[in-house]
């Protein structure tokens, strides 16, 4: 347990160093991301200036809802590994389900390296960059605010367990063209990134916070803005973390039959 | 090149690029089911949006869905034609772009026709449903069909224009940048809603820069009776093949830039 843990640590920390080198790729990203954060703010401004709203969020509270997702957009998980991908078509797999280390866990450390390094890359100058230019609305208090910071780290892990299902189903698929595409779509639709799941019919909203996706955007979110107090704080966040054990439970029996079914051929 | 010839050569390339590409079936079912998904439920936060607050701007949903569908339409087809253009930084990063410079066909021709992608087909699909879904709700019938059809062939020719200036950044660049995503991506996002809710400056870029509201807000205002109806107005599509010719003469400054890495 202990190797594992150590050989699943220095897998995540190669993995973030490597990451941490496409400094201008991040930076253009970073440009591309304030591009449609101000498009996406634009909208929500005239919608609401509409002004038939008995809308469970103000206008601020929906922008400043906009620049986190902008923000925490790496932790989205949208497209499954494209080395593991290359690694089930090429046959390589093969050494990788050789080594003495226990593959789930080396493969979700992989995930939990590629959505943590990006989203501090990006997130963390879009929101100065939100703060400064775009008078983002900052965290509803201090509790509120150390809430939204620990959501985070359980949107890592849901995130983390999301990819690395997607990366098992490789196995299984192949080419990666069904569950590949339609699990970001509904990740996206969701989780609240297109559009805030408190803007929904009420029942809608409800029903969709109990589904895992919601702990990827609306979770966090509503730690941000105070909507979470600290009484029912307890039951929200634990919803994202037992939905992450889920998904860490499946993809961890998915990968073992795969494992135990996969014919290597040549010689 | 006569006009048969060059026909002929279509037909060929895009015959040879469909077989390709449906020898996988049930990959091309798929994604486009999983696009279908994806784009519909866009469409489905869109729908949400209004029904929590009833107007943009004055415009309502039927409308927007009009600006929405052609524009979705538009691209799809771009994106779909303009393949080679996209993917056009592995042709320079591979070297294959000076086999084709050696060819007696003319590079743009080349590459317009390498690859017809199918992969987009959802969208289409999507765009079209939207697009037939706003003209029914707006009781538009007869000659003010032709409108919508005038917009959407201007808007390919628009962003075919914008593909084909991203591909000639690339001779400069090598790679595609990431930022060249705001005019593609970034125009479509930008213009499936009345341009005018948008600040100055963004409102700027895509009138005057990329002239996405002569494909869109500004013929659809004159259908649509809400704003000028003036011959100009209707015939501000054109503004999308100028844009197009523009660009293809931007793309022969770059290849006049280009030196292989080559032996």
């Amino acid at each position: 347990m202990n190797s594992t843990f150590r050989a699943a640590k220095a897998v995540a920390g190669a993995r973030g160093r490597l990451l941490m080198q496409y400094r201008s790729a991040a930076l253009f990203g970073i440009a591309t991301q304030m591009f449609w954060g101000m498009v996406r703010a634009a909208v929500f401004t005239a919608f609401y200036q509409a002004g038939r709203h008995t809308a469970s969020l103000t206008l601020p509270q929906t922008i400043a809802y906009i620049w986190l997702v902008q923000a925490t957009l790496a932790m989205m998980p949208w497209r499954t590994d494209p080395e593991i991908q290359e690694m089930v078509r090429s046959g390589a797999i093969s050494y990788e389900a050789l080594r003495p280390a226990d593959l789930y866990s080396i493969w979700y450390a992989r995930a939990l390296a590629g959505h943590a390094i990006p989203t501090l890359m990006r997130g963390i100058p879009l929101l100065l960059a939100a703060f400064l230019l775009f008078h983002l609305l900052p965290p509803h208090g201090a509790a509120a605010c150390a809430l939204w910071l620990f959501s985070l780290f359980c949107t890592l892990l849901l995130a983390a367990a999301f990819t690395t299902l997607l990366n098992v189903s490789l196995l299984y698929t192949l080419a990666g063209d069904g569950v590949q595409r339609l699990m970001p779509a509904l990740a996206n639709a969701f989780s609240g990134m297109l559009i805030p799941l408190a803007l929904l019919p009420r029942s809608l909203c409800l029903l969709l916070r109990l589904l895992p996706f919601a702990g990827l955007i609306d979770t966090p979110m509503r730690c941000y803005l105070g909507q979470i107090s600290e009484g029912s704080a307890l039951t929200a966040l634990m919803l994202p973390i037992v939905w992450a054990a889920a998904l860490i439970f499946a993809g961890r029996m998915l990968l073992l039959h795969a494992l135990q079914k996969m014919m290597i051929q040549g010689g | 090149m006569t006009l048969r010839k060059t026909l002929r050569l279509v037909r060929i390339y895009t015959t040879l690029s469909f077989r390709s590409q449906l020898q996988y079936k049930t990959s091309f079912f798929l994604l486009t089911l999983g696009t279908l998904l994806a784009t519909g439920l866009e469409f489905a936060a869109v729908y949400a949006l209004f029904s929590r607050f009833g107007s943009l701007h004055g415009w309502k949903l039927p409308q927007t869905a009009l600006l929405y569908g052609c524009i979705s339409v538009s691209f799809a087809i771009a994106e779909a034609a303009a393949r080679g253009f996209d993917t056009f930084s592995r042709q320079i990063k591979s070297g294959s772009f000076d086999r084709i410079l050696l060819r007696p066909l003319p590079p743009a021709f080349q590459i317009a026709c390498s690859e017809i992608q199918l992969m987009r087909f959802g969208r289409f699909l999507q765009g079209l449903a939207v697009l037939g879904w706003a003209e029914w709700k707006l009781h538009l019938s007869g000659t003010a069909l032709m409108m919508p059809l005038w917009m959407v062939t201007g808007g390919i020719a628009l962003f075919y224009g914008v593909f084909v200036l991203q591909a000639t950044l690339v001779f400069y660049t090598i790679e595609t940048p990431e930022i060249v995503n705001i005019f593609t991506y970034g125009g479509v996002e930008t213009a499936q809603y009345p341009l005018s809710i948008y600040p100055f400056w963004l409102r700027s870029i895509f009138t005057f820069l990329i002239p996405l509201a002569s494909v869109s807000l500004i013929p659809a205002r004159a259908l649509l009776g809400t704003g000028s109806a003036s011959l100009l107005s209707q015939a501000a599509p054109a503004a999308g093949y100028l844009f197009l010719i523009a660009s293809l003469h931007i793309w022969k400054i770059g290849i006049a830039h280009y030196t292989s890495t080559g032996s």
